[in-house]
Formats: structure tokens, sequence, C-alpha cells
């Protein structure tokens, strides 16, 4: 088997890389290939928050590196889906604790056993961020819809395109975008950003309440069958990953309020 | 380079190096931020005291002196790199007729070597301390304290370098050096000294305040714990009776196997452990706080917690079955007793709330949570 590795990544801290790879990684996982999912902020490990497996943590990616037990021991299976996996980062370890060697090899024995090897990068641009880019092929590239996230994913696309023999591919995913404020002028919209950027996009991401309560519950949104919004949107981005190709959601369509809901329902046609 | 370190070893007691700072005024500012844990503290523990490259006259060399006495420390050896230094120190001991005295290193410049009765002050030469002290192990001149050298010293140094803001100053001979820095994270340790170097010491107050981190290393820990012990101020947890009903397995007693002499049977900390700290010791552990979610804490004995048990606990960690894990409120990630593993409920079927202190131990190879008995 050879997978595919694809780092999730942003420059910017708290854009949502680890909400996105959580998200993506059971959107992926949902629709039946296997899928790894490596936390490569250690120190500050969160993926497994996320995913509600905190407390099925024994080994990390560290005790992996240094050999200090199996990395199927590490892995952790999600509670949900068999097919997906985890491989919890190290919290009492900093971000030097491996290196990018270290992590070629781990990604290449995880790419030999899962379709798809999703690495959530920490934030920055330093060794924490080359160690988690040192063995992916693809790239995504989060970013949310304002100045300083735009100029980092920037700078981050730039030391990616920078190791193009590596890394083939990079799409952007533009997060919570909110309709209403692009409308008013507010915010910057998709094509601001793209603009900007120019990179192929991945998928757009609206702003959504229930982000925060699935964080704490620890169930990613794309994991639940109702259209929530932005499940709805990290379903679209695992399944355009897998390369079908899926219209773009209607942002404008979802951020109805009650009364174009009211003249929807009576005259489908006018909204 | 760190200001201030302090080095402890359990049998060697505590080097104070205050090799960083560049002038009097800046040494004596971090010795207070640094020293000044309590009057009782010091008392009674062998203290020696690195002035590095610092350039004292005989005046400055008093003052320090006092200063240091007025923090309770009562340096037995005064290590400095300046000849001018030690002239001023030898000066200074010779006026307050203290029966001290200069050793002669083979390896220092010979010019200004007086004749040496029992140390007092070791002379530097610009060769690392351990060369020095080697080659004086060597040449038998034992009256001065030569520190077996130890490699651990070294391998520790090369995992540590790789954790940014820990730094190592230089390999000391039986001594691991870690300096205070902002690094509140752990230093990476390889397992095998993990345990000798891991822990936070010194009660955290003053070193947070003063800009330090409050990982030192372990023995500054065991030293507060026996301080406190000898100065009646904290009795020593007794260990746990064993219960009345038969079924229960026999609580865990005292001196742990592999417990080396000198190192205290019960680790005392006073402090919360948070997300990423983690605390490793080769006997009993009570803590004095909480233990909050990512963090980790190691025994080879009973963890006891008087406060709220959210990360991860590791009773028995040698193999020990009958080690206790006890909390006042119990709302563990993970639960280790040795090789036993428990892990919380998911989230998603209800929070687990506390109902008051309990105790985790192995029952019929599994990990039971218990109400504590009153006893």
């Amino acid at each position: 088997m050879t997978g595919r590795v694809i780092v999730v990544t942003s420059g910017k801290g708290g854009v949502g890389k680890t909400t996105a790879s959580a998200n993506i990684g059971l959107a992926l996982a949902a629709s039946g290939p296997s899928v790894a999912l490596v936390d490569m902020d250690i120190g500050l490990r969160n993926l497994d928050i996320l995913m509600g497996l905190e407390n099925r943590v024994v080994y990390n990616l560290v005790d992996v590196v240094e050999e200090k037990c199996k990395l199927r021991q590490a892995l952790v299976k999600d509670k949900r889906l068999p097919n997906l996996n985890l491989l919890p980062a190290a919290q009492t370890r900093d971000k030097t604790a491996v290196n990018a060697d270290q992590m070629k090899k781990l990604t290449e024995e995880l790419k030999g056993m899962f379709d798809y090897v999703l690495i959530d990068s920490p934030a920055g641009i330093e060794s924490g961020f080359q160690n988690a880019i040192a063995g992916a092929e693809e790239a995504v590239v989060i970013c949310t819809p304002e100045m300083s996230a735009v100029r980092d994913a920037d700078r981050v696309i730039g030391l990616l395109e920078a190791r193009k023999d590596e890394i083939s591919q990079y799409r952007l995913i533009i997060n919570r975008i909110r309709p209403h404020m692009v409308k008013s002028n507010d915010m910057m919209s998709v094509q601001d950003v793209l603009e900007i950027l120019s990179v192929k996009l991945l998928g757009v991401v609206p702003e959504d309440d229930q982000v925060i309560v699935s964080t704490n519950k620890g169930e990613p949104l794309s994991g639940s069958s109702d259209n929530q919004k932005a499940g709805q949107a990290y379903r679209n981005i695992a399944k355009r990953l897998q390369g079908e190709e899926v219209p773009f959601l209607n942002l404008d369509a979802m951020d109805a309020t009650w009364f174009t809901k009211v003249v929807k329902f009576f005259n489908p046609a006018r909204v | 380079m760190s200001k201030i370190a302090i080095i402890s070893q359990a049998e060697q007691g505590v080097l104070i190096d205050i090799s960083g700072c560049q002038s009097l005024a800046e040494a004596k500012q971090y010795l207070t931020s640094t020293l000044q844990v309590s009057s009782q503290f010091w008392e009674g523990l062998i203290v020696d005291l690195n002035l590095g490259p610092l350039v004292l006259t005989p005046e400055q060399v008093s003052e320090i002196q006092t200063f240091v006495a007025e923090l309770g420390v009562h340096p037995r050896q005064i290590f400095s790199l300046s000849p001018i230094t030690r002239a001023s120190l030898v000066q200074a001991l010779k006026a307050t007729e203290l029966e001290a005295a200069l050793t002669a290193s083979e390896l220092g410049p010979v010019a200004d070597a007086v004749e040496f009765s029992p140390t007092r002050v070791i002379r530097q030469s610009e060769q690392t301390r351990s060369d020095v002290l080697t080659a004086q192990a060597a040449a038998g001149t034992t009256d001065v304290a030569v520190m077996e050298v130890v490699n651990t010293a070294e391998s520790v140094t090369g995992t540590l370098a790789s954790c940014s803001q820990v730094e190592i100053e230089e390999s000391l001979p039986g001594f691991t050096v870690v300096s205070f820095s902002e690094c509140k994270a752990e230093a990476a340790v390889p397992n095998a000294v993990r345990a000798e170097v891991l822990g936070t010491g010194f009660g955290g107050n003053q070193q947070t305040e003063a800009g330090f981190a409050v990982n030192s290393i372990l023995p500054a820990s065991k030293i507060l714990q026996t301080r406190l012990i000898a100065a009646g101020i904290e009795q020593p947890p007794v260990p746990p009776k064993p219960a009345p009903e038969a079924p229960k397995p026999k609580l865990a007693q005292a001196p742990v196997a592999s417990q080396k002499p000198g190192t205290p049977a019960v680790l005392m900390m006073k402090q919360t452990l948070r997300s990423g700290q983690h605390v490793s010791h080769k006997g009993h552990l009570v803590i004095i706080g909480d233990v909050n979610p990512g963090a980790e804490i190691v025994a080879d004995g009973d963890i006891t917690i008087w406060g709220a048990l959210r990360g991860m606990a590791h009773a028995g960690a040698n193999g020990n079955t009958n080690a206790e894990i006890r909390a006042l409120k119990f709302e563990p990630l993970q639960l280790r007793i040795a090789n036993a593993i428990a892990r919380s409920p998911d989230r998603s079927k209800g929070h687990i709330v506390s109902s008051g202190p309990e105790t985790a131990r192995i029952v019929e190879g599994k990990i039971r949570i218990a109400a504590s008995d009153p006893e």
C-alpha cells in the first residue's frame, strides 16, 4: 500500500489546522479508505482532544521515534471508525525531540500502512513546521479571511514552493468565512484571498458555532450526518481530496435569515 | 548563558553557579531572587558557590559572603576563575580567621600558589573544572571534595541540549547541570536518568516571580522535602495502614527496592502541576496541589495528591502492583499502576464528577477506584 501523505499547515496559529485535520480525517475515513492522523504539535498536543481520544493515549510519536515502542502500539484507534487512527504528539516534550529525517522515516512507514496520512503541523515556520512537512507529498494550507492569516499563508506557500521536488501540490482551505460580513464588505471574500495567494482552492468553510461545541465534545463535525454548515464543507473537502468534483457550497443560502427563509419557502426561485 | 544555576547532587550537596553574572550587583540580584526560599531552607546543607569569571576585591568578597550568609547560605567551597578574586578570597578568609586556604592544583598557574591547608577555595585554571578535579583525584589530593567523574552528566548534556531553552553550562563531574531559564517544559532526558534530573524544585513561587522556570533538578525538591521534614514543618506522610478487610491487597509499604541510599522515600511537592510537566520519582510521591490534564506524574511507590488529579498518574512504575493512587478529587484522564492502565470514560457518556477522596488500586488485575476509607 502506498498512501498519500498530506500536511495540514497555515503559518498562523488559531486558524483551524487541528480542527480541519480532525474533520478531514474523519470524513475521509468515513468514506472508506484507511487514514492516519499524525499530531506534530509536540508539546502542545490537541488533536487527541478534538478527536475525543485523549484518555486512550499511551505512547506517542516521540516514543515511536525514540524506539521506545512500536508504531502499531502508539496508534490510537478511533472510537467511531476502525479505519481511522491517531498518532498523538508528546505533551511533555518539545519540537526538538524529533528531526526531519526521523519524520521522513516515520511517514514512509505510515504510508505503507494507510491510504491517507494526514499530518497536523504546528503553527509557525520553525523546526516543528519543517519536521511536519519533511515527509509530506501534498499540502493543505488553511487560512482565514484576515490580512494577517493571508500574509502568513503566503509565506508558508512560499516555503512549500521551495520544496517542489517533494511536495507535488498544495491547495488552500479558507476557514471561518462569514458570508454576511463579506457581503457588507467587512471581510475579505474568497476571491480577495485567492487573488493574493493564487493557489488552487480546496474548500471554503463557513464560520459555525457548532465547531466550538464539537471541539469541546471531542466529536468532529464531519462525523455527524446532519447538514451542519462546516461539517458539510469538510465532507466536501474530503471528497475533493479523493479526486471527486464537488461544487462549492452556496454560502449565501446558508447564511439565510428567518425572513429570507420564509421568502424562499414560498418562492424558491427568488433567493 | 543564564545568570544562575542551581546544581544539585544527592550525595554532594548543591552548587550555586553564578558564573553567568557580569557584576556583583547582578549576582546579588539573582542570588536574592533564587535563594530566598525560607530562613531555614539552606541550613545544614552542603553548598558550594561558583563565582565564575567575576573579579572581586577582598571587600566585595566579604560582602558577598555576608550577603549569602544573610540568605542562610554558608558555602563550603567557593570556585572562581579569576586569580584576583581568588587572591581576594584568600585575604577575606584570612581576615575572618577562618581556617581556610587554597588547594594548589597541579594544573593551575603556579605563580601565586601559596602553601595551602585543606580546602576552602578551589583554584581554577582555564581548563575545565572536571579536568582539574580529575587531575586532583589522580594526584590524591582527596581533601578536596573530589567528585567522581560520572558519565551521566555528559550523556544528559547531549539530550538536554536539544531542548532549546535549557542550557547546559558545562559537565561538572558528578553533577548534572541544568540552568534556570525561561523553559517551563520538561527537558528531554533519557529514561535512565529521568528520575535524577526531572522535577520541579524550590516550591516554585520565588523562581516564577523572578522570571525563572521552576524546573530545576529533582534532588532540589528532595532537599526541600527533607528540609521541611527536618524543620518539623511537615510530617513525613505515614505509610497507609493495611486495610481491615481481607480481600484488599496489602498497601505498598515504604522503601521501594530500586531506591538508592540517600534518596528520600517520599518526595513532596507543593505546587500545581500543569500540562507538559513531568515528575518522576523512585519512591512515594506526594503532591500538594492539582495535577492538571497533560501533566504526568510517575512514581515507583504510591502517589498521593492533596488536590485534584486530572492528568496522568502512574504509580508502581517499577512493577509494584501494590502501589496506590489517591487524590481528593479524582478526575484523571488515565491511571496506570504497574502494568495496568485504566482510562476515564469517554466524555460523550457524561462527565465524571468526583464525590470525594478516592483511592485507586489493583484488584484482580484491574485498576479499581473506590472511596478512600475513613479509617
